[in-house]
């Protein structure tokens, strides 16, 4: 091993060193308090307060794609893509405005502990919170297997070291601190993970501007050399269409992702959320432009055509990453991307072994009338975590082709499967186990076999079709069933105090 | 700011008035957003040799939304307590919750 490449290493190892003494530390901490597991490893026993909870939210939402994808993009369209990046300024007035108290408020009345168990309580069907529970599983193993994809590659890029050497590295380390240190484990590492993320980007932003001669003679030699990438609509590449379902896709339908979703029913007071509001927006705000700006500026520094860069954008940054940057900063710049994978990897982690565990086995064991002890639960929850982790990880050895694209596709898979299920449910008496059942299988659908046939509407993004059927089916199925009975459900729609 | 929220009822009310003051606050980071972003790019104006619809666009549209989240947060949304007050006190008084108590 070369010097040079043990500098660009150190960093990355010592970041995930601390990653692991965390999830430690804290699993320690949290033995001994005395409260359920399950609560415990699942929710943190709702006990985040303001700067973790927003940390956490963003490290979840910013994945590897935001540090690779998006900024190879806006290398090649310009301004324009970091002009559409920023409707992501919106996710999280809306995620914590729309849906943070109410679900905390009905969680706490309810024990709840995942999402699934407050679409069981709402809709009172064990068939729709089964099938949550699996669209959760299913699609969040193809976004995991596409963060380590995205994560490895980079890794190889950047280090010279092998694919598989960098995903057996920080694969190994997300399902480690995952499985040992649950969801109060995810939380805090993501909050290390995000503002790693932000000292990668201040690190490459100052490489590249560096590189560059400076910002200005970066935004000259791009004026002269792609006077397009300085106009909104990239010179007619970038469409309105695109930026609607943008809009859509990754601003302001991303509120009802479970991932998202279940961070809403771990925090200990509404003073934490509006706090977590404000400094999430503050945080991914920074993020999401400074990340696309990186993109836009590498072109002054990686000045040919695609070819010449592999033929694909996702080769921008590692290669921007190592043209601006010594070793050593280049090792503590790669670690913001991998840092983004780890996160979301680990928060999915979670969520999809809370939704086999309690959500499909614990439901179906007490439905047979047997009773779960908490000892062979909390084995249980690890294993699952465990495998699931495993799993993910051998997917992503020998990926599918296809598996890179899946990440946006699981995105609008989610939103379209939880969308009006959640939004119906929490807010709308009337919405009954039918619409929300035809919603959910009926919106997926559409949306799975729109995207597989590449067929749109309009030419929009088939989150447009998904989301639009997942919509009419809720209220059709619901208006055409019969009213269900609102007493079954009084948490969600509390009845006005008699005189 | 108006009598501190103590039945669940009132909390639950509260959510669905912050939800729909949400929805408007997206729509004001639209608007922003489209006359900041393609609104200024009818005009040739630069700072450091960067388009001032993409300044504006971009930083401008966040710098709208920390704003939002500033009002929101600390003067608009209410805070109360996510536990259960009522049934607390009901169960001190030794009588029934209005709602029915928890569902399991």
């Amino acid at each position: 091993m070369s010097f040079d490449a043990l500098l660009g290493f150190a960093p990355l190892l010592i970041f995930m060193a601390v990653a692991v003494c965390m999830s430690i530390v804290i699993r320690r901490h949290t033995e001994h308090s005395g409260k359920g597991f399950l609560s415990e490893y699942f929710i943190g026993n709702r006990s985040l307060g303001g700067f973790v909870l927003a940390m956490t939210t963003v490290a979840t939402y910013g994945s590897v794609s935001s540090f690779v994808g998006g900024p190879g993009q806006a290398w090649d369209y310009g301004f324009g893509w970091v002009y559409m990046a920023t409707c992501q300024v919106t996710a999280l007035f809306l995620l914590y405005g729309i849906l943070g108290k109410r679900m905390a408020l009905i969680a706490r009345k309810i024990n709840a502990v995942t999402i699934v168990d407050v679409i069981r309580a709402r809709f009172q069907s064990n068939a729709v919170a089964t099938l949550s529970a699996l669209v959760i599983v299913v699609f969040f193993i193809a976004t995991m297997v596409a963060q380590f994809v995205g994560g490895a590659r980079l890794f190889e890029a950047v280090t010279g070291y092998s694919y598989v050497a960098g995903l057996l590295l920080f694969g190994i380390l997300a399902i480690v601190f995952t499985t040992i240190g649950g969801f109060r484990g995810v939380a805090f590492t993501d909050a290390l993970c995000g503002i790693v993320m932000l000292i990668g980007l201040v690190i490459l932003a100052g490489g590249i501007i560096t590189a560059g001669g400076g910002w200005e003679n970066i935004m000259v030699a791009i004026e002269t050399n792609h006077p397009e990438m300085m106009e909104p609509g990239a010179g007619g590449d970038m469409p309105w269409t695109l930026y609607f379902t943008q809009w859509l896709l990754v601003g302001v339908f991303t509120f009802c992702l479970p991932q998202s979703v279940v961070r809403t029913m771990s925090y200990d007071t509404t003073k934490a959320v509006h706090r977590a509001m404000l400094i999430g927006t503050i945080v991914l705000g920074f993020m999401m432009i400074a990340a696309t700006t990186l993109g836009v500026i590498s072109a002054g520094i990686l000045p040919g055509s695609l070819e010449d860069y592999g033929n694909s954008v996702d080769n921008i940054i590692p290669r921007a990453i190592v043209a601006s940057l010594p070793p050593v900063l280049g090792g503590i710049a790669i670690i913001g991307p991998i840092a983004a994978s780890i996160s979301t990897v680990s928060s999915l982690l979670i969520v999809a072994s809370s939704s086999i565990i309690k959500d499909i086995y614990i439901t179906w064991r007490t439905d047979h009338g047997h009773e779960v002890a908490e000892r062979p639960i909390a084995w249980g929850s690890q294993i699952i975590t465990l495998v699931i982790g495993v799993i993910v990880l051998v997917l992503s050895i020998v990926p599918p082709d296809v598996i890179w694209r899946i990440n946006m596709f699981a995105f609008g898979g989610l939103e379209t499967a939880f969308c009006w299920v959640l939004v119906f449910g929490l807010f709308w008496k009337r919405a009954n186990k039918y619409g929300a059942m035809l919603s959910m299988a009926g919106g997926t659908l559409a949306y799975c076999i729109s995207m597989a046939l590449g067929f749109t509407a309009f030419g929009m993004h088939q989150i447009t079709i998904g989301i639009s059927v997942s919509f009419i089916l809720m209220i059709i199925g619901s208006l055409a069933t019969k009213a269900p009975d609102v007493k079954a459900f009084a948490a969600f729609f509390p009845e006005k105090e008699k005189a | 700011m108006g009598a501190p929220l103590k039945t669940y009822r009132e909390k639950m009310a509260q959510t669905s008035k912050e939800a729909i003051i949400s929805v408007v606050a997206l729509a004001i980071v639209v608007i922003a957003w489209i006359i900041f972003g393609f609104g200024l790019s009818a005009f040739d104006i630069r700072i450091a040799e960067t388009p001032l619809w993409a300044i504006m666009g971009t930083i401008g549209t966040w710098v709208v939304a920390i704003i939002i989240c500033i009002v929101l947060g600390f003067g608009v949304f209410k805070n109360f307590s996510l536990d259960d007050e009522e049934s607390e006190d009901a169960a001190e008084n030794n009588s029934t919750s209005p709602d029915g108590g928890e569902l399991r």
